[in-house]
C-alpha cells in the first residue's frame, strides 16, 4: 500500500459537532489520519469515540467554555473542523422572529464562537487549519429554507472572510459545502435524480477525503475556498 | 477500512505539460504513489528528465513529445498510451502556451492568427485531450481528469485577451465534460492557481518581493502548493467532487476588493 501524500499525524484537532449523520465518519477520517481528537458536542448525546470528548450546553454561546476547555485537554490546537448545521424549514411569512433568530444562532453564530475561541491559540501560535462543514443551501436553495439558507451563505462567506483575514497568520480557513449527503444506500427517487448529475445520494463518506486534506499541511495556498462535495449540483443550470 | 485512495497502482495517468513545473511535479507524484505515467509536451529533453526521474523511484512511465494543439497528434498520443499501458485512467490538462497576449497592442491590433493561437495554446488543446482520453475513460467506466485554469480566468487586467478568455473556458469546459460524463464515473475537476513560480528560477525574480501587496498570503506558490491537491482531484477520495473549479490562489481574488493592508476600524456599534 502506498503511503497517502499527506497526513494530520498528532495534530491537536478539535471537532465541533452536532453528532449528525457526518460526525462518525469526519471522526474517524481525523483519527485514521494521526490526528489527536477531542470532540465538542451537545450534552446528552453521545460522541463518536475520540481521545477526549467535551460536552457543550444549549446555544452557540455554550460553545465558547466547551472549546477552550477542549484546547486545554490538549494543550493546544492544530486544527478546528466545525459540522454544526442544524436544518430548519418554515414558510417564511409563517416564522416567527424568534425561529429565525434560533436558526442564525445555530447555524452561523456557533461557527462564529468556535472560530473565534480557537483563533487566540491559532494566531499567538501563527499557524492552524479551519474546516466548515457547510450545507449546499448556502449557495442555491429550495422553498421553506430561507433562514437555513441564509445562516449557511453566511458560513460560506465567514469562510472566505476569515481566510483572508488570517492568510499572513498561517492560519487557512475552507469550506466542504456537501450536497445531498445522506445515510442511506436507497437508489435515488426519480425526482430528485435530474438534479444530482453523479446520479447517487452524497455520503458522509464523500467528505472524508476532502477533510483530510483542507486540516493538512498540503493545503497552503488555498485559502477561503468553499470545496462543493455535491455531485455536481453546483454545475447544473 | 476503506482501500487506500492514494493507491494508484494499476493506474495510468497522462501529463500534459509534463516536462517542467507542475506538471513534472505532478507527473513524479502520480508514479510514486504507484500510476503508470505517460508525459507529454513539444521538448522531448526536459519530458525525458521526467521519466528517468519516476523511472528512479521504481515506476512505470513513458514521454512522448506532442503538440497538444494539433489533435492529430493528441489522438496518436492517447491511443499510444492505452496500447502501451492498457487502459487510461487520469488525464491531467496541464499544457499551455501563453506568451500570444501582447500588453502594448490595441485590441483591434489583434489578427486573426494571433487569437487562434492564444485561445488554441491554453484551451483547445485541453478539449483535444479531454475528447480523445474521455472516449476510453467512459468505455471503462472510470476517469478522473484535472484541467489548470488561471485566476485570469475569472478576474482580469488590462492588456490581456486571449489568455483570460480561454482560461475562462477551461473552467467552463470543466463543468461541460463533468456534466456530460457524471454517469459514468468520470470526474472532472479543475485547478484555479494564482501566482506560482513554474520553475526554480522565477524565485529569483522581483515578483516575490513584490507579491505581499496583493497576495494575502504574503508569497508566490510553488508547485508543491499545488501538487497535493491536484492528487486529490485523481483519487477516490473525491468522487463525488465534479465539475469543480478550485481557487489555489492565496485568497488573492478574495481580497481583491482593497489593497492588502486596508483594515478599516468603526466604533463598536450600538446596542
Amino acid at each position: 500500500m502506498s503511503p497517502a501524500p499527506f497526513n494530520l499525524k498528532d495534530k491537536k484537532t478539535v471537532l465541533v459537532t452536532r453528532c449528525g449523520i457526518n460526525a462518525p465518519v469526519l471522526a474517524a477520517a481525523l483519527t485514521d489520519a494521526g490526528a489527536i481528537l477531542s470532540i465538542v458536542h451537545p450534552e446528552g448525546i453521545t460522541p463518536p469515540p475520540a481521545s477526549a470528548s467535551v460536552p457543550w450546553f444549549r446555544d452557540a454561546a455554550g460553545l465558547q467554555p466547551a472549546v477552550s476547555s477542549a484546547m486545554a485537554g490538549m494543550a493546544g490546537i492544530d486544527i478546528l473542523v466545525n459540522d454544526l448545521a442544524a436544518d430548519f424549514a418554515k414558510p417564511f411569512a409563517d416564522m416567527s422572529y424568534e425561529e429565525w433568530r434560533t436558526a442564525i444562532d445555530q447555524n452561523l453564530d456557533a461557527v462564529f464562537v468556535s472560530c473565534q475561541t480557537a483563533s487566540g491559540r491559532m494566531l499567538a501560535k501563527q499557524n492552524g487549519r479551519i474546516v466548515n462543514i457547510a450545507s449546499g443551501l448556502g449557495a442555491r436553495t429550495v422553498v421553506n429554507e430561507a433562514a437555513f439558507s441564509a445562516a449557511q451563505a453566511g458560513v460560506i462567506h465567514l469562510t472566505r472572510a476569515l481566510g483572508l483575514e488570517w492568510a499572513r497568520d498561517n492560519i487557512r480557513v475552507n469550506a466542504i459545502v456537501g450536497g445531498w449527503i445522506v445515510d442511506s444506500d436507497d437508489a435515488l427517487p426519480d425526482k430528485v435524480r435530474r438534479y444530482i448529475p453523479n446520479q447517487r445520494w452524497g455520503r458522509p463518506e464523500d467528505l472524508a477525503g476532502v477533510l483530510v486534506y483542507l486540516a493538512s499541511d498540503s493545503c497552503s495556498f488555498t485559502t477561503g475556498e468553499p470545496f462543493f462535495v455535491d455531485g455536481g449540483i453546483m454545475i447544473r443550470t | 477500512m476503506i482501500t487506500d485512495p492514494y493507491d494508484f497502482s494499476g493506474r495510468v495517468a497522462l501529463v500534459t505539460g509534463g516536462g517542467s513545473g507542475l506538471g513534472r511535479e505532478v507527473a513524479i507524484g502520480l508514479g510514486k504513489l504507484g500510476a503508470s505515467v505517460v508525459v507529454a509536451g513539444r521538448r522531448p529533453d526536459p519530458l525525458q528528465e521526467t521519466v528517468d526521474a519516476i523511472h528512479a523511484t521504481g515506476h512505470r512511465a513513458l514521454a512522448v513529445p506532442t503538440d497538444v494543439t494539433d489533435s492529430s497528434q493528441v489522438n496518436a498520443l492517447v491511443d499510444r498510451t492505452a496500447s502501451h499501458f492498457g487502459r487510461i485512467d487520469i488525464l491531467i490538462n496541464n499544457a499551455g502556451i501563453s506568451g500570444a497576449d501582447d500588453p502594448d497592442k490595441a485590441v483591434w491590433e489583434i489578427t486573426d492568427e494571433v487569437w487562434h493561437r492564444g485561445i488554441d495554446g491554453e484551451l483547445t488543446g485541453s478539449f483535444f485531450c479531454a475528447r480523445a482520453a474521455g472516449k476510453y475513460m467512459v468505455e471503462q467506466q472510470y476517469g478522473k481528469i484535472v484541467n489548470v485554469s488561471s485566476g485570469f480566468g475569472y478576474g482580469t487586467q488590462r492588456g490581456q485577451v486571449m489568455y483570460g478568455v480561454a482560461k475562462a473556458g477551461v473552467i467552463q469546459l470543466t463543468r461541460v465534460l463533468a456534466m456530460q460524463w457524471a454517469r459514468d464515473n468520470v470526474n472532472v475537476n479543475c485547478i484555479v492557481p494564482g501566482l506560482f513560480h513554474t520553475l526554480p528560477e522565477d524565485m529569483e525574480k522581483p515578483i516575490e518581493e513584490r507579491s505581499h501587496r496583493f497576495i494575502p498570503v504574503g508569497y508566490v506558490a510553488t508547485a508543491k502548493d499545488l501538487v497535493d491537491l491536484v492528487l486529490l482531484l485523481c483519487s477516490d477520495a473525491s468522487s463525488y467532487m465534479t465539475g469543480e473549479n478550485i481557487m489555489v490562489d492565496g485568497a488573492a481574488l478574495i481580497g481583491a476588493y482593497a489593497p492588502w493592508g486596508y483594515q478599516p476600524l468603526t466604533p463598536t456599534p450600538e446596542a
